[in-house]
């Protein structure tokens, strides 16, 4: 069958299994999903710039059909795309987002499964476009389900892998090449693909499709309605004009603020081959301080005046400007907003914390980011954040 | 200056790797190549001479040496360079332009503090006895030394290169250019660095001082409990003023991503785990699942085994003591190392390399903040410290009897007839203290109900941690530990804390009688006894009338009259028990109250003859002869330290459970009569309710209460096995308080309570005294219960006697009541 006849007859199929898609979500509302998803991304999920380029990609090729979970039938095929890596080899413009419908294509081929759909595996600032533009790319609708309302820093930390969803195989992928392998679980698949993608075969940067699933076990294992959650939130956020952006924000998250000042010092180090990053805040009389340790993601906060800490993973520890807008550990995004007396840089920033949604906080969630903690030296166990004074 | 200090002996040398083994907290170099440099010295037979900095001429240059290494190069040797550091040093003298004419430690630590040893050793040049902090620090910036002013210069040796001169504006970029080269490419990875170098003014002014001192006295008094088969974990947490925060059975070390390494601690029973964050040296402790940190910089984290080794995170010691128990011990470093810059250094450091950011949790925090409190008024301040008082007093009293019941009593347990009249005579001088002390709980309280407040015979059980002059009240046997211990309890107020507690405790005492005294009062853990008394009475003299501060009823003075002890006994110090009480209800008869405890205690001024100071003194100058002439020579029973029936919430860890049955079922019956004596106190101080029969009767049974009973049955406890096992072990009196001790409000039904409580102790006593694995002394015991408890009765209803109302009755009312 021809390529032509394939795609055609595809389409033809897809009426039938995506009935209940909608194109709810126009290119107006994309910068509200960009902003939320940006907050959400918890200082990672991919820099703010690069989610604005992205954005634009999905206006060129027309936003996809968005499926909510409900209207996916139990039959239906699909499974996660994203692009995994390093954010400075994935820096250039425009993003290679093709790489991910080539992992996507692949793993459909080794499945011998028809996708009818494309799922995300979480949401942030560019890591919420990426499954939109294979959808688009591929003609297929979005199902408006993640793994995690948030940006994750480990695939154990995704639903599917705390629903046992099997992850494998996985597909790894750059325009040229494609590389499968499967492992039992989500924990045991992490190092391999990190080791994949910084092995030299792939520019340390590639597209990644897994966990394959139907719709059944999409509903059981997903969290629901993650992009218009999404969209929500930037929405809340853009229309707080007048009003205070950072209780809009709180607000919609029924977050509290943990710590408001000026960011005074952002180191990253790398030890080990792991990046730490440390982003140090110090209160408007100087009195104060906060720390924030992330690995991309946004970890543990701490004050210095109290001996417990502020919030910590799965829950979430959003960055926000004073005057709302959000932002991320990357580079591009955070040195706009540290204090930098030469470049006239004095914004205040507030951190945000938030509970993570139940389907998160579930023990091998937990576990899996106790273990992120205590690679980085906390000794402490995970206390909600309700429960932190 | 090269003439000066005194010689340091192979002994004095691994006592100084010991000690500093504890005070590297897990760095400061590894164990191994302290002992390899040790074995230097003695290939060479150049011993060095250790130099107190107050006896460096004023214009002497000085400089400090260490090692810099990173762990796998470490690892990977055999033997350790150690003739680097006098290369690096010699470099440093040539770029410093001066001659050094002494050689410094800069960190404590079982390899950091013997190169400079080495050194001073082979260029013939003296150690100064001093360090830059208490404990070996991580960053350079935490040495007090790193305060010098004016950009610094070191001289960094490596194996088979020429001498690096370095120059850095600060500690900390010094640090920076340091490791840069050390981790640079090509590098062995070990190096010897001097630095430092500076006049000896100035090195008097940011000095640890007496910090080799100190290590030696500390690997001293490990050893010494080693060989003395004593507990080396609790000999080494008294002498730091430290508890056991975490026992293992093993631990692996695992790099972290923040920089730092986990020393992970496996539990004996293998379901928890201590974390002990480091770089080199500790900087964190963290008991798994904790939401806080166990304990941290600047405060000291570091290791022994449960049979007294020491040793490091370094790879090689840890693969040494691997198969022993591990105990990690958390101390406190002292109050100046605790101020907020030095505070905030660590804690940068800290969040820099693990990922805690909060705040300092300080290891003995509830401590310091009971004495942060303010108080609203004078009598508030008054009845707290008094109240404070009080309870110092009864543990001291506790402390002092468990130490004169330890005593052997005569050549039937191995003594001759010398050593016999040595424990005689210290156990009678013990116990004299031990009534003195009473003494003082009693005036002690009669100063509380003078101002309004309540009588305070409570106290938290045994161990406790530091309390004052930075020492632990705990429950030991007599020894050498135990009587400096006392000696730096009773420091007079103006004898410094090195000549009392430290390394000189053996010369002849030098107090200052022209100091000034009655220094601010900061209520914190160094301060001494004399000290708060010194506060309380100051607070009393410069109270105005204004003030009414003794407004409480002076009917309810308890005084000698009261107790029947104002008269004279040939041989005793006051009193007929060497007890002197008086009524207390002005200013006057308030300080001369102060003056009386001080006086007896430490000695105003530290002179005087008849001081529990002095007498400590001597009795250690006595033991320590004695031990000259028979270096076998115990003369204490080898009974366990702070005996518990039952764990409590209020003690510091260190308690030994007993857990012999028939054992138990004594200190069942010690703790009942001790609580029982503790009731029938806060009754008598409760007096003005109750009828001049019942006053007398709880004075006429407490006294008999105690010699006739409590203290029979705590030698009965010294003689009876601790465990349910086979063990050398005894038990002794652990003086517990089980039960909420609190006044009996109701004078009629308050009786009946005591009188029920004797009679059930006198049966309890009779019931055990029958029993075939227990003496039969016991039954004699539970006799003189039966006849308190009737006598007590009788003479609270006004049926008894009055003519046979004095001191001692109970014997004739025996004889009395048999005929």
């Amino acid at each position: 069958m021809s390529k032509a006849r394939n795609t055609a007859a595809r389409s033809g199929r897809q009426r039938s299994r995506t009935r209940g898609a909608a194109s709810w979500l126009g290119p107006g509302s994309l910068e509200d999903v960009l902003l939320g998803s940006c907050i959400l991304g918890v200082g990672g999920g991919g820099p703010r710039v690069l989610g604005q380029s992205l954005l634009e990609l999905v206006k060129k090729l027309g936003v996809p059909m968005i499926a909510t979970p409900d209207d996916v039938a139990d039959t239906a095929w699909m499974a996660v795309s994203a692009c995994a890596g390093s954010p400075t080899a994935a820096a250039v413009d425009p993003f290679p987002y093709q790489v991910a419908t080539v992992a996507y294509r692949e793993l459909e081929s080794r499945t011998e499964k028809r996708f009818d759909y494309v799922l995300a595996g979480e949401l942030g600032a560019g890591n919420s476009f990426i499954p939109m533009l294979v959808a688009a790319k591929l003609g297929l609708p979005l199902v408006d389900a993640s793994g995690a309302r948030r940006a994750m820093t480990t695939l154990p930390e995704a639903t599917f892998a705390a629903n046992g969803v099997p992850v494998a195989p996985i597909v790894t992928a750059d325009e040229n090449t494609t590389v499968t392998f499967s492992t039992d679980t989500a924990i045991n698949a992490d190092p391999v693909l990190r080791a994949i993608i910084s092995s030299g075969t792939f520019p340390d940067f590639a597209g990644i499709a897994l966990w394959t699933m139907n719709g059944a076990t999409m509903k059981r294992s997903a969290i629901p309605n993650t992009l218009a959650y999404a969209r929500d939130l930037g929405e809340a956020l853009r229309s707080a004009k007048g009003r205070d952006p950072v209780t809009a924000v709180c607000g919609f998250l029924n977050g509290k603020v943990l710590f408001r000042g000026k960011i005074v010092n952002v180191t990253e180090q790398v030890v080990a081959g792991f990046d730490v990053g440390r982003t140090t805040l110090k209160s408007r009389d100087g009195r104060a301080q906060c720390t924030v340790y992330n690995q991309n993601e946004n970890l543990i906060a701490w004050n210095n005046q109290k001996s417990t800490p502020l919030a910590m993973g799965p829950d979430l520890l959003c960055w926000l400007t004073a005057d709302g807008e959000p932002f991320t550990n990357a580079k591009p995004d955070i040195a706009k907003y540290a204090h930098n007396p030469s470049k006239k840089l004095d914004k205040e920033v507030v951190l945000i914390g938030a509970s993570a949604p139940k389907q998160s906080r579930v023990p091998s969630i937990i576990e899996a980011c106790m273990k992120l903690l205590r690679q980085i030296g906390y000794g402490g166990p995970y206390v909600a954040i309700e429960d932190l004074s | 200056v090269t003439e000066s200090g005194r010689p340091l002996s192979r002994r004095d040398l691994e006592d100084l790797v010991e000690g500093a083994a504890l005070l590297g907290a897990g760095g400061g170099g590894p164990r191994w190549v302290g002992l390899q440099v040790i074995t230097a010295i003695a290939e060479a037979d150049k011993w060095p001479r250790l130099l107190q900095p107050e006896d460096l001429d004023a214009d002497a240059r000085v400089a400090g040496t260490a090692s810099l290494a990173l762990p796998n190069a470490l690892s990977a040797s055999d033997q350790f360079p150690w003739w680097l550091s006098e290369c690096a040093f010699t470099a440093l003298e040539s770029a410093y332009g001066h001659t050094l004419d002494a050689v410094l430690p800069i960190a404590l630590g079982p390899a950091n503090a013997l190169l400079p040893a080495i050194v001073a050793a082979k260029l013939g040049r003296p150690l100064v006895d001093v360090a830059a902090a208490p404990r070996a620090c991580p960053f350079l910036a935490g040495y007090s030394y790193a305060s010098l002013s004016g950009p610094l210069l070191a001289a960094l040796a490596m194996p088979g290169r020429a001498p690096q001169i370095l120059r850095a504006p600060s500690a900390v970029e010094m640090q920076q250019i340091l490791m840069k080269e050390v981790q640079s490419q090509g590098s062995p990875g070990i190096a010897s660095l001097a630095l430092f170098a500076m006049p000896a003014n100035k090195l008097r002014q940011i000095a640890y001082y007496y910090g080799v001192s100190k290590a030696i006295d500390l690997g001293r008094t490990i050893r010494s409990a080693r060989e003395q088969q004593r507990d080396p974990v609790e000999a080494a947490c008294s002498a730091l003023g430290g508890k056991v925060v975490f026992r293992a059975s093993r631990a692996t070390d695992v790099p972290n991503k923040s920089g730092s390494s986990a020393l992970t601690f496996e539990s004996l029973d293998g379901r928890s785990h201590l974390l002990v964050y480091h770089l080199a040296e500790n900087l964190l402790a963290w008991r798994e699942g904790d939401l806080t940190p166990t304990a941290m910089g600047p405060d000291i984290v570091t290791y022994l085994t449960a049979d007294g080794l020491t040793f490091t995170n370094d790879a090689v010691d840890l693969a040494a003591v691997s198969g022993h128990e591990l105990v990690v011990i958390a101390a406190a470093v002292p109050e100046e190392w605790r101020a907020s810059s030095m505070v905030s250094g660590w804690s940068a450091g800290i969040a820099a390399t693990t990922a805690y950011a909060g705040a300092y949790v300080p290891t003995w925090r509830s401590r310091e903040i009971a004495h942060t409190k303010s108080w609203p008024s004078l009598r508030d301040e008054l009845i707290h410290l008094l109240t404070e008082a009080a309870e110092i007093e009864h543990l001291i009293c506790c402390q002092y009897l468990y130490a004169a019941f330890s005593l052997k009593q005569g050549e039937s347990e191995g003594l001759d007839w010398r050593e016999a009249m040595h424990t005689r005579n210290w156990a009678q001088l013990l116990l004299l203290i031990a009534r003195q002390e009473m003494e003082h709980l009693a005036l002690v309280s009669n100063l509380l109900t003078s101002f309004g407040g309540a009588p305070h015979f409570e106290r938290p059980n045994f161990p406790q941690s530091k309390r004052y002059s930075e020492l632990q009240f705990r429950l030991v046997p007599f020894s050498e530990e135990m009587l400096r211990r006392f000696i730096c309890l009773e420091r007079p107020l103006n004898v410094p804390w090195r000549e009392a507690c430290g390394p000189d405790l053996l010369e002849p005492p030098k107090p200052d009688l022209s100091a000034p005294v009655g220094l601010e009062f900061s209520g914190e853990a160094k301060e001494s006894l004399a000290a708060l008394y010194d506060h309380i009475g100051r607070l009393i003299s410069n109270s105005s009338d204004n003030d009414a501060l003794f407004i409480g009823p002076p009917n309810a003075q308890i005084s000698g009259d009261i107790l029947h002890v104002n008269f004279p006994r040939p041989g005793a110090i006051g009193g007929v028990w060497d007890v002197t009480l008086f009524d207390i209800t002005d200013r006057q008869t308030a300080l001369r109250a102060i003056k009386l405890i001080v006086d007896q205690g430490e000695g105003g001024r530290g002179a005087e003859e008849y001081t529990h100071y002095r007498w400590f003194r001597e009795m250690l100058e006595q033991y320590l002869g004695a031990r000259m002439d028979n270096p076998k020579f115990e003369p204490a029973r080898l009974l366990v330290s702070n005996p518990i029936l039952n764990q409590h919430s209020d003690a510091g860890r260190g308690g030994t459970l007993i857990t012999n049955p028939a054992t138990r079922d004594v200190l069942c019956l010690f703790n009942g009569v001790y609580e029982t004596l503790l009731l029938l106190l806060y009754r008598l101080y409760a007096n003005p309710e109750m009828t001049a029969n019942q006053v007398t009767a709880l004075a006429y049974t407490m006294f008999p209460l105690m010699t006739q009973v409590i203290r029979p049955i705590a030698e009965i406890l010294t003689a009876l096995p601790a465990y349910d096992y086979p063990s050398p072990f005894r038990a002794g009196p652990s003086f517990e308080i089980t039960n909420a001790i609190d006044l009996l409000s109701h004078p009629a039904s308050a009786f009946r309570v005591l009188t029920e409580k004797l009679s059930a102790l006198s049966l309890y006593a009779n019931e055990l005294g029958a029993r075939a694995d227990l003496p039969d002394r016991l039954t004699s015991i539970g006799h003189n219960l039966f006849i308190m408890a009737k006598k007590f009765e009788s003479v609270a209803a006004g049926n008894y006697p009055p003519d046979l109302l004095v001191p001692g009755v109970a014997h004739y009312y025996t004889q009395r009541s048999q005929n």
